[in-house]
């Protein structure tokens, strides 16, 4: 699924360097990258999202050499396999909560052909019926609680069926029970769908549930991870 | 609707209060000069017009172009008048039809302008309702009149006075609608025409009273000179002109002698208006000849100058406005950073993200300028009223 070998990313006029000489990640597989804050666990995110290109080394995700992309490949890469799950949910105010789910085929013409069979009313509606958000497709975000709000966010990330979610922080802003149901959607999901799920968190309790954790805080620079 | 529409509409109409002052902000930076110029261009056009169809001019010596706006708008009456027997000079001459117009008074602040039936034929002035003027005191009121004053055959109008201190004075008199006219959106529509006559009687020049020859009427005879009575001040004069009282109405004096306030020459062709002219510039006596079309071509040079000023400031505050609308979008991209981030995070690409934002204002542009639109046809539409209204 995803496979890193020899990576090497530093930011211009910075001393961060992220360098990974391998690291496997198996195809349905759930993954916590814990660690400090500027330990480069968000720079793995953008690295695999294709966000970021590492300046050495090889980066496949889903069988796809992210370096050869052009910018505009790598954006439909992203857009039709990778689903984003922020921190701070990042949906847009002035969308209604069907329209912030939707979003994804709002603003690329990659997913049209998905658009028909994915960003359907009824598609969408039972995507949130299923995140128990059903009855709030008509709400704008900020009349939905923290744990709703991220209910959408986590609906947006999969409504376009991806191989990948890639989360960042998902729970560092919601309450103890609203954390745990939050997890225990983006399993039920990924496990449903067969998708490999990354997180990265600060938050070790809630990293017991993962299949494998790696832990940046030992490392500014991670050496073979397998 | 395409993504980058909707996500524009969205946001345009979730933030309404925002876009809404963004609008006012354009529309009313480009309503005022645009609405401005239509106004200034119908008001040229009709000044311009009505000039043209008023060529020569006779009245007192003194501002032309006052002269000039009096003759053709009834603006205030110059200073000092010329006499009727200009008049009498000017078809004498057999140069030009003279038309007598006297404009010194108002009703319900509507100019009274005592003038000869030729005005109405000059003019080419129909009459709507009842007919046209026939017996001393009898007016024909313009559309707007009318309108304003809901008036109509039978009813009457009184003339304003001119001042109230004054004891000795004019007196208003009460005048008898014989007509009102049809509408001509000039100012022929906001004027109350009388006969020549019955605006000297308004100014005092010529009245009516009681009979001091009957019995009744000795306390108001105080003695006799020769074969004339001298009369007391309980001798009231007539305040209206009807058919009981008319025959008593009489002037005083020689009528050659009587004011007006100016005299419209209607020359039959440009070799008698030229000789009349040639004829006025040698006169160095009280009156003289202008050309309304050139007076208004001069007023309306120093108004375009005027509106030259207006427009280049105009320019000024679109520009000062463009750049405070840049610093708001700057501010507003500033304030949207993470929302831009998390499209592009999402697969947006960055020319759609900017589309997005050109959307965004375009609406809100498209949308002033569609104000603008509608309000300029407005204007437009009502430009011959609204500048009547502003000159009348």
């Amino acid at each position: 699924m995803i496979e890193i070998r020899n990576l090497k990313f530093s930011w211009p006029r910075s001393s961060f360097n992220l360098k990974i000489d391998s690291l496997e990640i198996a195809a349905g597989e759930k993954l916590a990258i814990i660690g400090p804050s500027g330990s480069g666990k968000t720079t793995l995110l953008n690295l695999l999202a294709g966000i970021e290109t590492a300046q050495q080394g090889t980066l496949r995700v889903i069988d796809t050499e992210l370096k050869r992309l052009s910018d505009s490949q790598r954006r439909d890469f992203r857009c039709s396999n990778i689903g984003f799950v922020f921190q701070q949910f990042e949906l847009l105010d002035y969308l209604n909560v069907r329209e912030n789910i939707a979003l994804p085929f709002l603003i690329n013409h990659s997913l049209a052909e998905k658009k028909d069979r994915l960003g359907s009313r009824e598609a969408i509606a039972e995507l949130a019926n299923s995140m128990g958000i059903g009855d709030k497709l008509r709400r704008h975000p900020r009349k939905l609680s923290q744990g709703e709000q991220q209910r959408v966010a986590i609906c947006r990330a999969l409504v376009t069926e991806p191989k990948l979610i890639l989360a960042d922080e998902p729970t560092g802003n919601l309450d103890p029970a609203n954390k745990q149901r939050t997890l225990e959607l983006l399993f039920e999901q990924a496990d449903q769908n067969k998708q490999t799920l990354i997180v990265v968190t600060h938050d070790m309790s809630i990293v017991d549930g993962f299949d494998r954790r790696i832990d940046f805080s030992q490392y500014h620079a991670v050496e073979s991870i397998a | 609707m395409s993504g980058v529409l909707k996500l524009a509409v969205r946001y345009i109409m979730h933030h309404r209060g925002r876009s809404l002052i963004l609008m006012s902000c354009i529309f009313l930076t480009l309503v005022l000069p645009v609405c401005l110029g239509i106004l200034l261009r119908t008001f040229s056009h009709q000044i311009a017009a009505r000039a043209e169809a008023t060529p020569v001019v006779l009245g007192a010596r003194g501002s032309k172009l006052d002269l000039a706006l009096h003759a053709i708008y009834f603006a205030q009456s110059p200073e000092t008048n010329i006499n009727f027997s200009e008049v009498e000079k000017v078809r004498q001459s057999g140069l030009a039809e003279p038309i007598p117009l006297h404009a010194k008074f108002t009703a319900q602040k509507f100019p009274v302008v005592g003038t000869s039936l030729a005005y109405f034929s000059f003019r080419n002035l129909q009459i709507e309702n009842g007919q046209s003027l026939a017996i001393l005191g009898d007016c024909v009121v313009g559309w707007a009149v009318a309108a304003e004053l809901n008036l109509a055959p039978g009813d009457q109008l009184l003339t304003d006075r001119g001042n109230v201190l004054d004891l000795a004075g004019e007196y208003p008199l009460k005048l008898n609608v014989a007509g009102s006219l049809k509408r001509t959106n000039t100012a022929d529509d906001n004027a109350v025409f009388i006969d020549l006559k019955t605006a000297w009687i308004i100014e005092g020049l010529g009245h009516g009273h009681q009979e001091l020859e009957n019995p009744e009427d000795e306390e108001a005879v105080i003695g006799q000179d020769g074969n004339r009575l001298v009369a007391s001040a309980a001798v009231l004069p007539y305040t209206e002109i009807n058919a009981n009282n008319m025959a008593s109405f009489h002037f005083h004096g020689d009528q050659g002698s009587f004011p007006i306030t100016a005299l419209i020459a209607n020359a039959v062709d440009d070799k008698n208006r030229t000789i009349l002219e040639g004829r006025y510039r040698n006169d160095k006596g009280i009156a003289q000849l202008v050309r309304p079309p050139r007076e208004i071509q001069e007023l309306m040079s120093l108004v375009f100058q005027v509106k030259r000023f207006f427009d280049a400031n105009a320019l000024i505050v679109s520009l000062a406005t463009l750049a405070l609308l840049g610093l708001v979008v700057m501010l507003s991209l500033k304030l949207r950073a993470r929302e831009m981030e998390t499209m592009f995070r999402l697969g947006c690409s960055k020319g759609t993200i900017f589309w997005i934002q050109v959307a965004e204002l375009g609406f809100v542009f498209l949308a002033a300028l569609g104000l603008v639109a509608v309000a300029s046809l407005g204007v437009w539409f009502y430009a011959d009223e609204l500048v009547q209204q502003w000159i009348g």
